[in-house]
């Protein structure tokens, strides 16, 4: 039996029906077809899946369609496109942060729930922060440069600068 | 020199795609009227399939195709040794093999069907280990019809019937070890073994399979290797290569060696057939990805070696055992990769292997990044440290003595090229400040240094093929099937396109896979696309070229020969104001447009083949034949690490590492970085705690909560981690690079296993150095000591 949902979607107001069972990576994914959120381990552990509720990072594995009613969803396709990238993915670009990139909508959103509460994480802090986001191709190495560089962006510094 | 791409961090083709989420993946596709697909599998490790009984699942609502062995075709496929059909015939072999095949609506319905399949088996005796199974009496026979099988013919013969579980074998035989030992000051022996270790690539093993209604099979994979995949197909579905077409999306989510073989493309397809006509799609599970979609080999290598005073390695006898699991696979290719493995780093006067690949009723073992070169410098660079504690010398100085120079002649008769064997221990020691003082007692931990050195031979004979188009607006394309599962293969190709034609990066771009449209490339391993794949680009862009040349010269009334490129203009040599566009050759000769004048397409082709020095069964070696040349090249690494073990809790901390890799010449500095990178965490977790438990056949820990691979937290922090590019020019590489993807991930665990030795004085021989099992050495080295 599909019930009504209502919730934000990067920003725009969307309706769906859902099944009760529904989880909200399937919701993404099948459903409406934003398949920049990805899957690997289905149990929470892997962080590929993770999305922002309320600006929370999530996974969205673990929660159901229905759990996101009247709360706001926002996923790696909001933040940014090729013409206006955020600088999260400018900087994950620019320092090689990616291999395959599977983890990357994940490591994003998570980065950007942090930049938001953080803007000037230690080192430590940002590996504290995409812990549970695994990445299997890069060795973190230059994940943890682009996220301190889109840090240093968003305060309006270079970091070259700041780093002499 | 000055270039317009090459030595440039020119950002991934495909970036956009996976910052923004945009780029698909296979994972990501959906096709209309697909259906979903699930294996069921067996649960017995060694059994006969007494009764199989699909009824109630095909009865199953929303149920479209139930298969079992014999709605399939009855062939068996495999890489070099054929011995594997699409679902169990009569027996299985190991605990996740497949049975039955089910395609439904949904996955959850697929799911329920297999819940219905009724299984009934007749367990046969089964074997594990690896030395029972290699007994000339084992406990079973895996593959009774073994010595009927087809394999290609390489090396000496495979089957032997005094070891019927042994399905690969391969030996090097050089001098006399005997009279080596006589001569040796010190000899010493040890054993050195590895855990089965999962590839876990972030994108799960997954494809969509279609047999349409005229013959023809499509197949879109999440693969690394389209005319390897292509070839299996066409092998388990007795199809000729013509009808099967194999599309890799531009994204793949890593592959490590495990998406070489086919998967379940191959019996998709005849669900497809099965269910009239339908695509299938298939997503592996998280277990199904880490434990059956092919592991890393566990090895035994036992080694003796002779070593005088100076350090010099006088001999050295190796045997090896290396577990198999139920089904041929990469097995025998990565015995004899790992054969070759010592011989790329240091010579030996004397010096003899034996190298055995057997079946067991374990899950099969594939290629795994390094082919085998993991575990065998794991062993060999461990002993390395033993002979020069043995002697009293330093681990620097006995590697330098007996590493590879260039032009030199090694063990197997190859010439080597190439070769930065002492430059990579000096960046590496440099680095580390070896030799230098550091606080070693710190309260329970305990701190000590360590190095290794590995390399990586990659494949001969090798061939690539690559097409380049220059389209009528001046941008250039590259149709090529190197699977590119985020080591930036498209990037290199890129950069080496550009630089040949002399034209912006930005302008080039490669086409998806589509093996009905891009042509043949052996296959995206062993490191080779950046040489193989790189060199038939260049030669394409030569011939493209040509063509450019041959309608510019009438336009510029000149000799094609006297004409060059640069900036998509057609220049006359020396005379750089004597120019045509290239975009101007294109005219409007028929009403449908701007083609070339006289039809066609700017499209160079290209082939690149290296071929391989013939090789004496009996030796492994390779003679005087002008080329000397048993391999592509070969890749060489070195690390020099700093680790803390917790003399209390056993656990390891890796405070610094320096990490050195030749790679010829980098072409993108910042995509080589991040390999460097990727292979350190990749053998940190290897190293110190990736495992799969076993338990009479069974993994125990088949999701990524209990398999743990290293975290940004478990991974050095960056200022620990000191990255080093050196460039030996390969002198028939393109642009003198070479790969170098997989050597690097080598040196990691002995290089750790060193520094442990170092810091607490125990020696680990089996990987993963877990803290559990440093502990329990400390325990015997305590105990050792209160016997004496």
């Amino acid at each position: 039996m599909s019930r009504n949902l209502e919730f934000e979607l990067n920003g725009k107001t969307c309706r769906r029906d859902v099944e009760p069972n529904t989880l909200l990576k399937d919701m993404l994914r099948l459903d409406l077809g934003m398949t920049g959120t990805k899957e690997t381990c289905g149990e929470g552990i892997c962080g590929a899946c993770t999305v922002l509720v309320n600006g929370m990072p999530v996974r969205s594995c673990l929660v159901l369609a229905m759990q996101v009613g009247n709360h706001s969803v926002e996923t790696i396709e909001g933040i940014g496109n090729a013409q206006n990238l955020h600088p999260l993915q400018q900087a994950f670009l620019e320092h090689g942060a990616f291999q395959c990139g599977w983890c990357t909508p994940g490591m994003i959103m998570t980065a950007k729930a942090l930049l938001a509460a953080n803007p000037n994480p230690s080192e430590a802090e940002i590996r504290d922060a995409i812990r549970g986001n695994l990445c299997r191709c890069t060795g973190y190495v230059k994940i943890v440069e682009a996220i301190q560089a889109a840090a240093a962006t968003a305060r309006g510094s270079n970091p070259l600068a700041q780093s002499q | 020199m000055e270039t317009i791409a090459i030595g440039k961090n020119i950002q991934r083709e495909e970036g956009i795609g996976k910052v923004t989420g945009s780029g698909k993946f296979a994972m990501d596709l959906e096709m209309p009227r697909m259906l979903w697909a699930k294996i069921k599998r067996s649960t017995r490790p060694h059994a006969k399939l007494v009764r199989v009984d699909t009824s109630k699942a095909k009865a199953l609502a929303g149920v479209h195709a139930v298969i079992v062995d014999t709605d399939c075709p009855q062939t068996l496929f495999g890489f070099g040794c054929y011995d594997e059909p699409l679902l169990a015939r009569t027996k299985v072999r190991y605990i996740g093999e497949p049975v039955v095949a089910v395609a439904a609506e949904s996955e959850a319905i697929a799911e329920e069907a297999c819940d219905l399949i009724e299984i009934e088996y007749e367990d046969l005796p089964a074997v594990f280990d690896v030395h029972e199974a290699f007994r000339s009496d084992p406990p079973t026979i895996i593959h009774e019809e073994q010595a009927g099988y087809r394999r290609v013919p390489i090396g000496p013969e495979q089957y032997n019937p005094d070891h019927p579980n042994a399905f690969g074998y391969y030996r090097i035989r050089s001098g006399d070890v005997t009279v080596g030992f006589e001569q040796a000051d010190r000899i010493v022996e040890s054993t050195y073994t590895n855990a089965m270790i999962a590839h876990a690539p972030m994108e799960r093993h997954n494809s969509v399979s279609l047999w349409d209604g005229d013959g023809n099979v499509t197949v879109w994979s999440s693969s690394q290797a389209a005319y390897c995949l292509l070839n299996q197909i066409s092998e388990a579905l007795d199809l000729p290569h013509s009808k099967i077409r194999v599309i890799i999306p531009k994204y793949v989510g890593g592959g490590f060696g495990g998406k070489i073989e086919m998967k379940s493309e191959g019996l998709c397809a005849v669900l497809s057939k099965a269910a009239g006509h339908r695509p299938i799609k298939i997503e592996y599970t998280q277990e199904e990805s880490l434990c059956w979609a092919g592991v890393q080999h566990p090895f035994e290598i036992k080694l003796k070696t002779g070593v005088k005073k100076d350090g010099a390695i006088v001999s050295c006898e190796m045997f090896v055992l290396v577990n198999g699991g139920a089904y041929a696979q990469h097995g025998f290719l990565v015995t004899r990769q790992a054969s070759y493995g010592p011989l790329g780093s240091y010579r030996f006067p004397n010096f003899k292997l034996d190298n055995y690949v057997v079946y067991t009723n374990q899950p099969p073992g594939v290629a795994y990044r390094g082919f085998g070169n993991t575990q065998i410098h794991w062993a060999l660079e461990s002993h390395m440290d033993e002979l020069a504690h043995a002697i009293g010398i330093d681990p620097v100085a006995i590697r330098l003595k007996n590493v590879l120079v260039e032009g030199e002649i090694n063990t197997a008769g190859e010439n080597q090229h190439s070769v930065a064997g002492e430059e990579l221990i000096r960046e590496i020691t440099t680095a580390i400040g070896w030799g230098s003082d550091f606080v070693r007692k710190d309260g329970p931990w305990r701190r000590g240094r360590g190095l290794a050195i590995a390399n990586k031979d990659s494949i001969a004979p090798s061939a690539s093929t690559a097409f380049v188009k220059i389209h009528n607006d001046e941008t250039v394309e590259i149709r090529h099937s190197a699977g590119n599962m985020g080591q930036g293969s498209s990037t290199t190709f890129i950069q080496l396109a550009a630089e040949a034609l002399q034209v912006d990066p930005a302008r080039v771009r490669t086409a998806q896979i589509d093996t009905w449209v891009t042509p043949y490339d052996q296959l995206s391993g062993s490191s080779r696309l950046t040489f193989a794949g790189g060199n038939a680009v260049l030669m394409a862009c030569d011939d493209v070229k040509l063509q450019v040349f041959k309608l510019a010269a009438p336009v510029l009334e000149a000799d094609a020969g006297d004409l060059e490129l640069a900036d998509m203009k057609v220049f006359v040599k020396g005379e750089p104001e004597r120019f045509v566009r290239v975009k101007d050759l294109f005219r409007t000769p028929y009403f449908t447009g701007s083609f070339l004048p006289t039809g066609g397409e700017l499209l160079g082709k290209a082939t690149f083949y290296v071929s391989a020095s013939k090789v004496d069964p009996e030796t492994g070696k390779c003679g005087d034949d002008g080329l000397r040349r048993i391999f592509s090249f070969c890749t060489r690494a070195a690390q020099a690490v700093e680790v803390a073990v917790n003399i209390e809790t056993g656990q390891v901390r890796l405070e610094r590492i320096a990490i050195a890799n030749d790679v010829g010449r980098a072409i993108n500095p910042m995509s080589c970085e991040g390999q460097m990178h990727a292979a350190l965490t990749m053998g940190l977790g290897g190293a110190l705690y990736e495992e799969l438990q076993l338990e009479s056949g069974a993994i125990r820990n088949a999701d990524l909560e209990s398999y743990r691979f290293p975290t940004a937290k478990d991974a050095p922090p960056n200022a620990g981690v000191s990255t080093h590019i050196v460039e030996i020019p390969q002198p028939d590489g393109p642009f003198q690079a070479k790969g170098f993807c997989e050597a690097t991930i080598a040196p990691t665990a002995p290089a750790i296993g060193n520094a442990i030795f170092d810091a607490i004085g125990v020696r680990m021989t089996h990987m993963p150095m877990t803290a559990e099992r440093i502990l329990a050495a400390i325990d015997a080295k305590n105990e050792a000591a209160r016997a004496r």
